[in-house]
């Protein structure tokens, strides 16, 4: 009978972690999607920087979070690219928006590979 | 650099080894060759799966440690079911198979296992049985052991054939090891400390400077002292 108390404890933690991976990924999915959309529509070039630079801030606070449940390699990745956005806004629009386009796929491809879907489970 | 990173494989390991042991203390207590066929399975799996996040520091080590106890569940799971099916059971871990009945081997129930003569001939020596001749019942289990019942004139004598009266042996449980006393015990046995230290004051010693001590309930004690130090 303890094992079968053991099994549900186990159940209600799973759960609670797998809701928690739901809830973390989809609100920085949402936030830094959100962010990075302002910042392709952002003409002003000095709030361009602004809104790159309080972007990149946003991603580092919430990079330790989402490093529990998101393998790390994607989570480097779109660093970089938030690196590069940050020395682009100001320059080449062209190169900017580019990697604007590159940030938000890699964010699209953490919320599709996090999700329950046959692309991930299979 | 380096030092971070060693230092990140070494932190990992020590909580991938809490998770895992917790994980198969949860399971339950099974010897390798005594598992059934489901839980060799997850234990396999649990190490393979536990490696994982060990060897690519890049992966989320709650992928890991999820991956071990969803096992677990299901293991738990599976297991408390086969208690109450016995349907279930059998599709879980087969049944166990009569190879050798009244002293004639079974050729049919052999081919159905999958088990040669020289794999009969092997399990049978593992069980101290060197003449097919002396076994009256061999029954492969599950896990792979075989039981096996000699002839009656081929078992070993019991005090019972030879209408001899014995006495029943109580059981010896260890009282004192490595020179900490063990209380439980003490309530299994239904004997006091004073007893023990009785027992203790005969030889001159104390608790701690017992290496192991066994008592049964009739208060029969032996004794095992530490080595001198040099």
């Amino acid at each position: 009978m303890s094992r079968i108390i053991a099994a549900v404890a186990l159940i209600l933690i799973m759960l609670g972690l797998c809701i928690s991976d739901r809830i973390i990924i989809n609100n920085s999915y949402n936030e830094l999607y959100n962010m990075v959309n302002e910042c392709e529509k952002t003409v002003d070039l000095k709030e361009n920087k602004a809104k790159t630079s309080e972007m990149k801030q946003t991603f580092q606070e919430t990079e330790g979070l989402l490093s529990i449940y998101v393998n790390h390699d994607i989570l480097d990745e779109i660093g970089e690219s938030v690196a590069r956005l940050e020395s682009l806004s100001g320059l080449s629009k062209t190169d900017y928006l580019s990697e604007c386009a590159s940030v938000k796929l890699k964010l699209d491809y953490i919320k599709k590979d996090s999700g329950v879907n046959l692309h991930s489970v299979f | 650099m380096c030092g971070d990173i060693m230092t990140v494989t070494l932190i990992r390991t020590a909580i991938m080894y809490i998770f895992v042991t917790i994980g198969i203390r949860v399971m339950g207590k099974r010897q390798i060759g005594d598992m059934q066929p489901n839980e060799l399975v997850v234990t396999l799996l649990i190490s393979e799966i536990a490696a994982i996040p060990l060897q690519d520091t890049t992966q989320p080590l709650l992928n890991g440690i999820v991956a071990i106890f969803t096992l677990v569940i299901i293991e738990i799971l599976i297991s408390f079911a086969c208690l109450k099916s016995i349907r279930l059971r059998r599709l879980m871990n087969g049944k166990s198979i009569v190879i050798i009945k009244n002293g004639v081997v079974d050729e049919s129930a052999m081919r159905k296992v999958r088990m040669t003569v020289i794999d009969l001939v092997e399990l049978l020596r593992d069980r101290d049985v060197f003449d097919l001749s002396k076994v009256a019942y061999a029954v492969l289990e599950v896990n792979g052991n075989l039981s096996v019942l000699l002839k009656s004139e081929n078992q070993p004598l019991t005090p019972k054939d030879a209408e001899i009266t014995v006495t029943d042996s109580p059981m010896h449980l260890p009282v004192i090891t490595d020179g900490k006393l063990i209380d439980e015990t003490l309530g299994e046995l239904e004997i006091t400390k004073k007893d023990i230290d009785k027992k203790l004051k005969n030889e001159n010693c104390g608790i701690t400077d017992v290496f192991l001590m066994t008592m049964d309930r009739n208060k029969n004690a032996n004794i095992v002292k530490k080595e001198e130090k040099k």
